[in-house]
């Protein structure tokens, strides 16, 4: 199988992450809970991996990295806390439903999309600008559009935020293991991330990093102060009730340790080459209009196009039925595909991981032109 | 014999506390807090031996990590003393 939706799930895990999650199913109980060998384990296993991800996304106290099952419910978390009924938020053109949803349960809420062309960052930044002048409660702002894989300029977004004295929720899933996402840069109130993307660990994993007071989305055991009737007061009992994901987050631990070892820029640069190579060959292909900018600062690893004449679920049925894996429609982004123009059609995205190689976009391209020259 | 026990709300904050004391050479002991001393429900503590207090204290002296409580424990009971 050639498995290019990385934006997805990376599928292909470093070996580290497989053993770690067996290891912790064989060996691990409930951390916080208990004195024996096996809590006492899993409690350790927890530390470290907030630990590890305190060292990597530039957290100083690691007791505000918060488990949470996935970057979804990180961002519930962080909108359910700072958003109240009629209040004023900004979104980019790109946000997931991970993002919208959230928002449209909250009554009232006053909504400004900035409508920036795809691969515009400046008008972006711009209108960014604009609408916090305008007067905004709290900005949610996804760092790069998980169907275009569109980098938005977070850094200047944060920096003029803090300036206007307005929280910022970022939805780092397609960028955390990827770019620089750095809280001590950022400052952003809330950096939510899931697990099983960029950072390899397994599915039903996420980081909410939280520099900003919230209150908790789920209410229940901590392990901690019981006889308190509220959530404990500090982080991170406070957003963590119930049994924690042991197998997941001995996954993660060690899907951030290689994330360490490898670099960010690294891999980086390596999915940009696979995405830059892909988008090339698609675009020799005649009636295949490609959405790419593979730059620094503009694009990812991620690569969606359409093809004249082609349906694009029945596109990647097609690749799939030749073991092709990469995912089509609206990616759960009908918002970044009405800002890009694409939503009567949608796109088929091909997403790579540090696992993909060169040869592989390629043969992708070749089965492209295989499938439409059919 | 004696020890000394120094109270965390929660299992993640008393590993933070004995991390920060093994960065100074302390060795620290992560465990749950006898239920007499806890008037909050289940707590957690650093069980640092007696050697280690005066510099446990400095090391900890006006940092946020300060434990709200310190026991003594004597090798029958606890008693709380100030850190």
């Amino acid at each position: 199988m050639i498995y290019f939706d990385a934006a997805a799930t990376t599928l292909q895990k470093p070996a580290a992450v497989r053993a770690a999650v067996e290891r912790a199913v064989n060996t691990m109980s409930s951390p916080g809970r208990g004195s024996y060998r096996a809590t006492v384990l899993a409690e350790e296993t927890a530390y470290r991996c907030r630990c590890a991800a305190a060292a990597l996304f530039g957290m100083e106290d690691e007791s505000c990295v918060v488990f949470t099952h996935n970057a979804t419910h990180g961002l519930n978390i962080a909108i359910a806390g700072l958003v109240k009924p009629g209040g004023r938020v900004v979104i980019t053109g790109y946000e997931h439903n991970a993002v919208l949803r959230p928002l449209y349960a909250i009554p009232d809420v006053e909504l400004t999309v900035l409508d920036t062309p795809l691969f515009r960052p400046e008008k972006m930044l711009e209108e960014f600008r604009a609408a916090l002048d305008a007067g905004v409660d709290v900005a949610v702002c996804s760092h790069v559009s998980n169907v275009f894989g569109a980098v938005a300029p977070m850094e200047e977004m944060a920096a003029l935020c803090r300036r206007a004295g307005v929280p910022l929720v970022v939805d780092a899933s397609q960028s955390a293991g990827v770019l620089d996402v750095k809280m001590d840069a950022l400052q952003a109130a809330f950096i939510a991330m899931p697990g099983h993307k960029g950072l390899y660990g397994p599915q039903g994993t996420g980081l909410l990093l939280c520099n900003h007071e919230t209150k908790p989305l789920l209410y229940g055991g901590t392990g901690s102060l019981s006889r308190l009737r509220q959530m404990p007061p500090t982080l991170p009992d406070r957003l963590e009730s119930g049994t924690h994901n042991m197998p997941g987050i001995a996954g993660l631990l060690e899907g951030i340790g290689y994330v360490r070892r490898m670099g960010t820029a690294r891999i980086a640069r390596h999915e940009r080459a696979v995405a830059r190579t892909a988008a090339e060959e698609l675009r020799k292909i005649e009636g295949v209009h490609v959405f790419y900018r593979n730059d620094e600062g503009y694009g990812t690893g991620v690569v969606s196009f359409i093809a004249d004449g082609y349906d694009c679920q029945t596109l990647a049925e097609a690749m799939g039925r030749r073991g092709v894996a990469v995912r089509a429609g609206l990616h759960c982004a009908p918002l970044a595909h009405r800002s890009a123009g694409t939503e009567k059609t949608g796109t088929v995205r091909l997403s790579a991981s540090a696992f993909n190689t060169n040869q592989q976009a390629v043969q992708f391209a070749q089965i492209l032109r295989e499938i439409v020259r059919n | 014999m004696g020890y000394y026990l120094l109270t965390a709300p929660s299992a993640t904050r008393a590993q933070k506390l004995a991390r920060l004391l093994m960065q100074s050479g302390i060795a620290g002991r992560v465990r749950r807090l006898p239920t007499a001393l806890s008037s909050t429900g289940c707590a957690y503590a650093v069980q640092v031996g007696r050697e280690h207090f005066l510099s446990t204290a400095r090391l900890l002296h006006g940092t946020p990590e300060k434990p709200r409580h310190c026991y003594y424990y004597d090798g029958t009971t606890y008693r709380e003393v100030l850190l």
